[in-house]
C-alpha cells in the first residue's frame, strides 16, 4: 500500500481548519497542521507535504512569506486561499509560484477539482518531458503538427492563438495570470499587454468554443487570468 | 520692489556725472573754436543743451553741469576773457537761466522716472495679486491655499514669508507653507498676531505677522522675514500686504469650510450608511442564519428520524441560504467600497468576455433558466472588469428574483455610447416602485434580499461614467446600462 497523500494546512481559523481537516481526511489524505506564518515554517521544515493549501491571511504576517520561503526550495504545489474582492492579493501569490487558489467560500467539490489539478501538474513535472500531443475535452493538440481538432474537427489556429491554446492546455484545469501567459506566448520582455492577450483570447474563443459569450472551456477568471477548464 | 543690491546704481551714477562733464567739457571746445564766427547768445544756447541733455540724467548730474557751465562760459568767453569777472549785469541773468533750466529739467525727470516706476510697480502687484486669485482658486485644500499666500507674499515684498495655520485646539499653529525656518521671534510674533488679531510689525527688526481673518475668525497667519536691515514697508506696500492677507484669507477660509463640510457630508453618510447595516443585520443576516442554524442542528440531532427526502431538502436549504448570506455580505461590501468613492482600474476587455463571466459567477442563481445572448464579439468596453461582472451578475440576479425568464442580455454600439440591456420576462416593475429601485435598501415586493444590488449598480457605473436606467419595455423590466464611447478611443 502506499503513503497516503499529504497536505499541509495553513489556516488561522480553527473552523475553517476543522472543516478542511474533516474533510480531507475523508477523502483520504493525511493532513498536518499550522495556524501561522512561524509554525508553518516549522511544519515544512519537519514535513515535506505533497501539496500545501495556504490561507494569505494569517495573524503573524501574510502567507505570501510563506509561500516565497518555500519557493526558494520547493516545488511543493501550494493552492492559496483568499477572499473575494482580494484578486490582486490572488494574483500576487500566482505569479510569486502558488499553483492555483479558491475563493472563500467554496464548496467541496471547488476544493477536491483544485487539489486534483495541482496534485497532477505536480507528478506531471516530476516524470518526463512534457507530451506532445494534448487531449482536454473535446480539444485535441499536436504539438509537432501544429494542428488542433475540436469535436473532431480540424480548427484553424494563428501562430499566437495555437501557442496560447498550447500554454493553457498544459496548464489544464489551473489558472494562468495574465502575466503568465503573456510571457509563455511573447516572452519575457515582449511588452505585450493584458488587452493584447483578450484580443487574441476572444479570437480563440470564437474558434473553439461554441457559444464564445458562454464558454465551456475557456473560462476567464475575472481580474486574475484565464483557466481551460478540463471537466 | 526688492532692494537688490546698491552697486549698479553707485556705478550708473558715477556714469552720469562723468557724462555732464564730457558735455560742458566738449561745448566749451566747440565754442571756443566757433567764437570767432558767433555771438554770445549762440554760445549760451549751446550750454543750455549741453545742460539740458546732463539734467535728464538726474539731479546731481543737472547741478555739476549748470555749475561748470556757469564757471566755463564766464571763464571763456564773457569779456574780460580768461577771468572770472563778469562785465555786465544781464550775464548775471543768463547763469541763473542756466541753473534753473538745469534744476526744472532734472526735476521734471525725476518725477516722471517715479511715476513710471510706480507704475510699473503697481502693474507687478495686480500680476501678483491676479496670480493669488488663480492660485487659490484652483487651491485644492487649505495647504494648498496657504502654500500659494506665502509665495505671492515672498514674490511681492521680498524676504522668506510663512503660513501658520491654527491647530484644531485653536491655540497651537502649525507651519503649512513656507520654506525658510521660522525663528523664535518669528513664531512669537506670529502667536501674538493669532492672539491679538491685529499684525505684529517690528517688535523684532524685519519681523512682521499678520492674521488672516475670514468671517471674523483668524484661519491663520502670515510671517515675513525679511531680514534686520531691510528698510520698513512704504504706504503702497502696506496696501499690498493687505490685500494679500485679505485674498489669502477668504481663500484659506474657503478651503476650511469646504473640508469641514466634506467631513460633516462624509459622516452623515456613514451615519445613514450604519443605521441602514443596523436593520440589515438584524434582519437580512439572521434569517439565513436561523435557517442554516436550524437545517444543520435538526441534521446533527435528528438525523434518525429524517427521511433520505427531507435529509436532502435540508441540505439544499443549508447551502442556498449560506449563498444567500454570502451574496448579502458580498453586496453590503461593494456598496461600502461604492460610498466611499471606488476608482475603476479600467482595460479595454471584450464585452463577450464580460458576459461569460458574469453568467458563470450567477449560474448557481440562474439554475436551468434561459438566457437569450445578442454579444456581437468585436464589441469591447474600457472598464473595470471585476467591478463590471458585478454589475451584470447584479442585475441578473436582480432579473431572477423580481421577474421570470427568459432573460435577454444584449449589448449593442450606439451612436456615441455602448448599451448593455438586461431584461426579463416577467411583470415589470410598478408604476410606484420604478423611481426607487436603485435606491440604497429599496426592495421590491415580497422579495427577499436587502436591496442593494442595484444602488451597487448604479455606483458601479457611475465610477465609470456612465448611467444606468429602468427603459420601458412591452414585457417585464428593461435595465439598460449606458457608457460613453469617445471616438477613436477603440483599441
Amino acid at each position: 500500500m502506499t503513503a497516503p497523500t499529504t497536505i499541509a494546512l495553513v489556516e488561522d481559523d480553527p473552523q475553517m481548519r476543522r472543516y478542511l481537516v474533516a474533510t480531507l481526511h475523508s477523502h483520504g489524505f493525511r493532513v498536518v497542521e499550522a495556524a501561522s506564518v512561524a509554525a508553518a515554517a516549522t511544519l515544512l521544515r519537519a514535513e515535506t507535504p505533497d501539496l500545501v493549501l495556504l490561507d494569505l491571511g494569517l495573524p503573524d504576517g501574510d502567507g505570501l512569506e510563506v509561500l516565497r520561503t518555500l519557493r526558494l526550495t520547493q516545488r511543493t504545489p501550494v493552492v492559496v486561499l483568499s477572499a473575494r474582492g482580494r484578486e490582486a492579493e490572488k494574483v500576487t501569490a500566482l505569479d510569486a509560484g502558488a499553483d492555483d487558489y479558491l475563493t472563500k467560500p467554496f464548496g467541496v467539490g471547488e476544493l477536491m477539482a483544485r487539489l486534483r489539478v495541482a496534485l497532477r501538474h505536480a507528478r506531471g513535472e516530476a516524470g518526463v518531458a512534457p507530451p506532445r500531443r494534448l487531449e482536454v475535452g473535446p480539444i485535441q493538440l499536436d504539438l509537432d503538427r501544429h494542428e488542433v481538432v475540436v469535436d473532431g474537427a480540424p480548427v484553424r489556429l494563428t501562430p499566437i492563438e495555437f501557442e496560447l491554446l498550447a500554454v493553457l492546455a498544459h496548464g489544464a484545469g489551473r489558472v494562468l495570470t495574465h502575466r503568465q501567459l503573456v510571457r509563455a506566448v511573447w516572452g519575457t520582455d515582449a511588452g505585450e499587454t493584458t488587452h493584447t492577450l483578450r484580443v487574441h483570447m476572444a479570437a480563440l474563443r470564437r474558434k473553439v468554443e461554441r457559444e464564445p459569450a458562454r464558454p465551456r472551456w475557456l473560462a476567464t477568471e475575472p481580474g486574475v487570468g484565464y483557466r481551460l477548464r478540463d471537466e | 520692489m526688492s532692494v537688490a543690491g546698491t552697486r549698479a546704481p553707485t556705478a550708473r551714477r558715477r556714469w552720469a556725472l562723468l557724462a555732464a562733464v564730457t558735455a560742458i567739457g566738449a561745448t566749451t571746445a566747440v565754442g571756443l573754436v566757433a567764437y570767432r564766427w558767433v555771438d554770445l547768445a549762440d554760445l549760451a544756447m549751446l550750454y543750455l543743451v549741453a545742460i539740458g541733455v546732463a539734467a535728464t540724467l538726474g539731479r546731481a548730474p543737472a547741478l555739476v553741469a549748470s555749475s561748470l557751465a556757469v564757471l566755463a562760459f564766464d571763464l571763456c568767453f564773457i569779456p574780460p576773457r580768461f577771468t572770472f569777472a563778469v562785465s555786465e549785469a544781464r550775464h548775471l541773468v543768463t547763469f541763473a537761466v542756466m541753473f534753473g533750466t538745469g534744476l526744472t529739467i532734472s526735476t521734471l525727470m525725476l518725477r516722471l522716472r517715479a511715476q513710471e516706476a510706480h507704475a510699473r510697480r503697481r502693474e507687478a502687484d495686480t500680476r501678483a495679486l491676479l496670480a493669488l486669485t488663480a492660485d487659490v482658486r484652483d487651491a485644492a485644500d487649505r495647504d494648498d491655499a496657504a502654500v500659494a499666500v506665502a509665495r505671492r507674499l515672498e514674490e511681492v515684498l521680498g524676504g522668506a514669508a510663512a503660513v501658520l495655520l491654527p491647530e484644531p485646539d485653536g491655540v497651537g499653529l502649525v507651519p503649512a507653507a513656507g520654506l525658510a525656518p521660522l525663528t523664535g521671534a518669528a513664531l512669537e510674533a506670529a502667536r501674538r498676531a493669532l492672539a491679538e488679531r491685529r499684525p505684529v510689525d517690528g517688535v523684532t527688526a524685519g519681523v512682521l505677522a499678520a492674521p488672516l481673518i475670514f468671517d471674523g475668525v483668524a484661519v491663520g497667519v502670515a510671517v515675513l522675514q525679511r531680514g534686520a536691515a531691510a528698510p520698513p514697508l512704504g504706504t503702497d506696500e502696506r496696501g499690498l500686504l493687505d490685500a494679500v492677507l485679505v485674498h489669502g484669507a477668504l481663500a484659506i477660509g474657503r478651503a476650511t469650510l469646504a473640508a469641514e463640510a466634506r467631513v460633516a457630508e462624509l459622516r452623515a453618510r456613514a451615519e445613514e450608511l450604519r443605521s441602514s447595516l443596523l436593520s440589515v443585520v438584524s434582519h437580512d443576516l439572521r434569517t439565513p442564519l436561523a435557517v442554516i442554524t436550524g437545517a444543520a442542528t435538526s441534521l446533527r440531532d435528528d438525523v434518525a428520524r429524517l427521511t433520505p427526502q427531507v435529509r436532502a431538502e435540508l441540505l439544499d436549504t443549508l447551502v442556498d441560504e449560506a449563498r444567500r448570506l454570502e451574496r448579502v455580505v458580498g453586496n453590503l461590501l461593494d456598496m461600502t467600497r461604492v460610498e466611499t468613492g471606488i476608482t475603476p482600474a479600467r482595460e479595454w476587455v471584450p464585452v463577450e468576455e464580460l458576459v461569460g463571466a458574469a453568467l458563470a459567477r450567477a449560474a448557481p442563481s440562474l439554475g436551468a433558466a434561459e438566457v437569450v445572448l445578442d454579444v456581437p464579439g468585436e464589441l469591447a468596453l474600457q472598464v473595470d472588469p471585476i467591478l463590471f461582472e458585478h454589475v451584470l451578475v447584479n442585475l441578473l440576479e436582480n432579473a431572477m428574483k423580481h421577474g421570470r425568464p427568459p432573460l435577454a442580455l444584449a449589448a449593442r454600439r450606439a451612436a456615441d455610447a455602448v448599451e448593455l440591456d438586461v431584461a426579463d420576462a416577467g411583470p415589470g416593475v410598478a408604476a410606484a416602485a420604478a423611481p426607487h429601485v436603485f435606491d440604497k435598501f429599496f426592495r421590491g415586493a415580497a422579495a427577499p434580499g436587502v436591496g442593494l444590488g442595484l444602488a451597487v449598480v448604479r455606483g458601479i457605473v457611475a465610477a465609470h461614467g456612465g448611467t444606468v436606467a429602468l427603459v420601458p419595455d412591452d414585457g417585464g423590466a428593461r435595465f439598460r446600462i449606458r457608457l460613453p464611447v469617445t471616438d477613436g478611443a477603440t483599441p
